[in-house]
């Protein structure tokens, strides 16, 4: 008998070690990365942007034309990035640096040689103006993922 | 005696191998039948004749470390006939199976049931949120509080001319601003709501937790 308990724990070992390496994986985040032009002079409206124009405009910057530049879904694993280019050819580096308690990604976002910020997103869109260009219009990183 | 059972202990007379009850019996018929002395005369000549030589053949090789050799040939043979150690493996198992199948099927059920079990319970799976969270995990109250949108908890600057404004909406979420001080115009500084534009944005750069 306990021969039986012997071979069985011994057979066991090598598979609980394989699910033992298995189980702390962490998600990889997927991200929707979006660039838009958002401007205070009259025109066009992209209906994809309202909600970033309902965001800005509770903070009292009522923009009057908005415009998609670009999207990009990605699916990052930890420690992996993803780059935007902005209209002024600087470059955003999103590198998914793990996730909040609640599982939401937490990210850092390199925008060129200016700044960097941690911050972590969620299925609704969250937004940074990250330049203006020479036409007055904010260049405004969108992201959003789980 | 008979002339058969003469016949038959005259060769073990020649060798010398007759009780002494027998050998007197056979002296005595020898003593009375010349014939018959004459013969074992000359079977002690032959035997005496093909025993010096083969005494002399065996005196012509060399004995010098024949025990040496024949032992190195019975180490050398049972190293041959050893069994590989797959092949021992494979006569354990056969042995083990024989004696011990139904221990070692049992175990192997058991080991099959327990890794089974623990995959089901160890498995990551995505929550019902889809937030790659496993079933199960409770959310603490302060992160379920956490609000949808961006949440920023840290910002650097590297350029002394860009500072970093984060506006907080009524549902929690931020909006980020970089003013570039060089090329922002004053209509962007105009847009900011009158208490974004009374903050120094020269001040100190905000941190996780105080945003």
């Amino acid at each position: 008998m306990s021969r039986s308990l012997f071979l069985m724990a011994a057979l066991s070992l090598p598979l609980a070690a394989e699910v033992r390496a298995q189980a702390p994986a962490v998600a990889p985040a997927e991200l929707e990365l979006r660039v838009a032009l958002a401007g205070f002079k009259a025109g066009a409206n992209d209906p994809a942007l309202a909600h970033m124009k309902a965001q800005f405009e509770k903070q009292g910057m009522a923009f009057q034309s908005t415009q998609l530049v670009s999207t990009q879904q990605v699916k990052l694993a930890p420690q992996q990035s993803a780059s935007v280019t902005l209209p002024s050819g600087k470059v955003a580096q999103f590198t998914f640096v793990g996730r909040e308690p609640d599982g939401r990604p937490k990210l850092k976002l390199a925008i060129g040689n200016v700044a960097t910020l941690e911050v972590s997103v969620s299925k609704v869109p969250g937004y940074t103006q990250v330049e203006s260009t020479k036409d007055g219009e904010k260049v405004i990183l969108s992201v959003s993922g789980k | 005696m008979a002339a058969e059972p003469l016949q038959k202990l005259i060769s073990p007379f020649v060798d010398d191998e007759l009780s002494a009850a027998d050998r007197a019996l056979v002296q005595a018929e020898l003593d009375r039948d010349p014939r018959a002395a004459l013969r074992v005369a000359d079977l002690q000549a032959l035997r005496g004749a093909m025993h010096g030589a083969l005494e002399a053949r065996a005196d012509e090789v060399d004995f010098t470390g024949f025990e040496a050799r024949v032992m190195a040939g019975i180490a050398a043979e049972a190293a041959k006939s050893q069994p590989s150690a797959m092949t021992r493996l494979r006569l354990w198992w056969a042995e083990t199976m024989a004696y011990q199948g139904r221990v070692v099927w049992a175990a192997f059920s058991g080991a099959a049931v327990a890794a089974g079990v623990m995959f089901v319970v160890m498995r990551p799976t995505p929550g019902a949120l889809g937030n790659g969270l496993p079933e199960g995990v409770t959310l603490s109250p302060q992160a379920i509080s956490l609000p949808q949108g961006l949440v920023v908890h840290s910002i650097q600057t590297r350029d002394s001319r860009v500072q970093p404004v984060v506006l907080r909406n009524d549902d929690g979420s931020s909006v980020v601003l970089l003013i570039d001080a060089a090329d922002d115009e004053p209509g962007g500084a105009a847009v900011l709501p009158a208490e974004q534009q009374g903050k120094p944005l020269m001040g100190e750069q905000p941190k996780g937790g105080e945003l």
